[in-house]
């Protein structure tokens, strides 16, 4: 069962870590989330409240803010190659988008030359979309 | 009781040093890595957690250690920290700069309590 505090503290950490490739932003969660518990349940051998043992894991770790400041800068990399990933999705996105429209264009002229040649009437974007 | 600033000084500089030695003897968690450094220098040293992760993550950049996660018998799965071959290394390196380094503070420190006084 995961506790209300525990997972309060990590959320306040990471407000302080910047955004993060979400699979390392859950390992990181469940590294420090495991950490914590075994630090409660130091504390709880020295007989103290759950409640207590909590508190006490948390002011052990540390304050959110400078834990948080402090971690960030290890986490430059993976930022750095997530929004590389990010830009070549994006570049792939628009080159497909690109590439697409510009098979439309060529299939609706083809069909103007066709309804031409053959004296018909050709009809605007009917194909498109439908 | 205030923390001795100089301590924490050198804790924070020693800090990867600490890592890599309780590593050579086998792999670990962070929190037995904490908890190992505190034990061998009977509570002297706390390596805080705060500074614990950070260390780490810098060390596995530098591929002086590997990170993997593993599963334990409660179901649990934990993230251990192996040493590597440069990593070992380097801990030598380390070792004997701290080393060397002791030993000319303690020069020093000698010179300047048998030294007389300036007239």
């Amino acid at each position: 069962m995961q506790s209300n505090r525990l997972e309060e503290y990590l959320d306040a950490v990471e407000q302080h870590l910047g955004r993060l490739p979400e699979r390392e932003r859950q390992e990181w969660r469940e590294e420090t989330r495991l950490h914590l518990l075994a630090l409660v349940e130091a504390e709880e051998e020295l007989g103290r409240s759950r409640s207590e043992a909590e508190e006490a894991a948390i002011r052990r770790f540390g304050d959110p803010e400078q834990v948080g400041s402090l971690l960030r800068p290890s986490y430059a990399g993976s930022r750095q190659r997530a929004a590389g990933e990010r830009l070549v999705w994006t570049a792939f996105g628009l080159a497909s988008s690109t590439g697409a429209t510009f098979l439309a264009a060529s299939l609706i002229a083809l069909q103007y030359d066709y309804l031409r040649s053959i004296g018909g009437q050709p009809s605007p974007m009917a194909c498109v979309g439908s | 009781m205030k923390p001795d600033a100089t301590l924490g000084e050198l804790l924070k500089g020693n800090t990867p040093t600490l890592i890599l030695c309780v590593l050579s003897e086998g792999p670990l968690h962070g929190y037995a890595i904490a908890r190992e450094v505190e034990r061998r220098s009977a509570g002297a040293l706390a390596l805080g957690e705060g500074s614990l992760y950070p260390a780490l993550r810098a060390l596995e950049a530098d591929r002086l250690v590997t990170a993997s996660w593993e599963n334990e018998t409660a179901g649990r799965r934990r993230k251990v920290y192996t040493l590597t071959d440069a990593g070992r290394l380097d801990l030598e390196r380390r070792s004997r700069t701290w080393r060397d380094f002791v030993r000319a503070v303690e020069s020093v420190l000698k010179g300047s309590s048998d030294a007389k006084q300036p007239a």
